[in-house]
């Protein structure tokens, strides 16, 4: 492998990270599509490496959540009970699916992510009354006032069902599956937004390593593509979050749907038309 | 969050921070030496049978090897650390929860015989 081209998987990270975090997706939407379409990397060497990388980005990020208290781990250890299992079983349709197929379902995905930025629900209030049987209460600090205020999940069932759905997608497409997860927790069970990314971001790192473990057992793991990428990402998950709160948001958010688009349509055909 | 499952965090989020700063050192230190020395880069990771000899070949593509298995190692790591708590502040719940997702985590190891 070429210098050149170590250099432009570095690249790679370091420019789908810096995306990811300005709009808080998380990079591996962007890694693993531009890593199979633009670099022409194996699509499953591409996914264990977006995979390793959700790994990366996660302990990086929710270490800050965590020491700031946004995380709400007995909700995260609830939901992982599916994630996990479902990232599982992804990571196993990943080594023995056909690559085309697995090209396809990303393409949808993309095209799913679109959709959601499009026509997506806006964040919704944080709901403070309800059961809790599992004790899920918790506190958050409002950035308006400043002042804590509760929340209580609602919804576990459901959102514990959908959960699943967000690991089995991360374990498939080695991606973190926050774009899933956050509407989940947010929209459907009435967590506070800040406290739903906190707890998403802690939870796909979880949930990547399960499928990560089962891509290094079956020798998908190319060091030569994963390191590249996880320096590209280390640094431009740094750029991102500096870089994210000098760009209008509305500027940005075009530039994406407009570039997820690209690459759902050039996925697709190569899924669909390629040999 | 005081009573939500959060009995320091912090400790966590610390580990977090040096096993993933620990991580991209080593493989980026091995990736640069395998470079230097042989001007190309070992693609597949070195199998946990074959590190130990390989570590001590001084085998640069083996430190590669261990910064990736040491960053996923992190979440694991993170996990026994909240067992470890749940069980000192005697909360079955907070353990039974969290050895239930070590558990599915630990169970993708062995499925790697399998395929």
């Amino acid at each position: 492998m070429s210098l050149l081209l170590l250099a432009a998987i570095a690249l790679t990270g370091l420019v789908a990270a810096g995306l990811g975090t300005m709009i808080g997706l998380g990079g591996g939407v962007f890694i693993v599509p531009v890593l199979a379409i633009v670099l022409g990397v194996d699509l499953k060497a591409a996914i264990a490496a977006g995979a390793v990388c959700v790994v990366f980005n996660s302990l990086r990020s929710s270490s800050v959540y965590l020491d700031r208290g946004l995380v709400n781990l007995r909700l995260a250890m609830v939901l992982l009970l599916s994630t996990a299992l479902a990232a599982a079983i992804g990571g196993l349709i990943v080594v023995f699916a056909p690559v085309q197929l697995l090209k396809v379902v990303f393409a949808l995905l993309l095209g799913g992510v679109v959709a959601v930025m499009v026509f997506g629900p806006d964040p919704s209030k944080a709901r403070r009354e309800g059961p809790d049987p599992w004790k899920l209460r918790g506190t958050y600090r409002r950035v308006s006032t400043g002042k804590t205020a509760d929340y209580v999940p609602h919804h576990l069932r459901t959102g514990v069902g959908l959960s699943g759905v967000a690991g089995l997608t991360s374990g498939m497409l080695g991606i973190g599956g926050g774009a899933i997860q956050v509407p989940i927790m947010n929209t459907l069970m009435g967590v506070p937004l800040r406290v739903a990314v906190a707890t998403s971001t802690f939870m796909v790192g979880i949930t990547a390593v399960v499928s990560a473990l089962i891509y290094a057992g079956a020798g998908l793991i190319d060091a030569a593509i994963t390191v590249p990428a996880l320096a590209g990402v280390l640094l431009g998950s740094r750029f991102g979050s500096h870089a994210g709160t000098r760009v209008k948001a509305e500027t940005l958010r075009t530039f994406l749907i407009i570039i997820l688009s690209i690459l759902a349509i050039a996925m697709a055909y190569d899924g669909l038309f390629s040999a | 969050m005081s009573h939500c499952f959060s009995h320091n965090p912090q400790g966590v989020g610390r580990l977090y921070r040096h096993v993933s700063t620990l991580s991209i050192l080593l493989a980026t230190l091995g990736i640069t030496a395998e470079l230097h020395a042989a001007g190309e880069v070992r693609r597949s990771l070195w199998s946990l049978q074959e590190l130990g000899p390989a570590l001590l070949a001084a085998e640069p593509s083996a430190l590669t090897t261990v910064g990736i298995w040491v960053l996923l190692s992190g979440p694991i790591l993170g996990l026994l650390h909240l067992v470890l708590r749940g069980a000192r502040s005697h909360s079955m719940r907070r353990v039974t929860l969290s050895c239930g997702v070590l558990a599915m985590v630990l169970v993708s190891l062995p499925i790697k015989a399998c395929v």
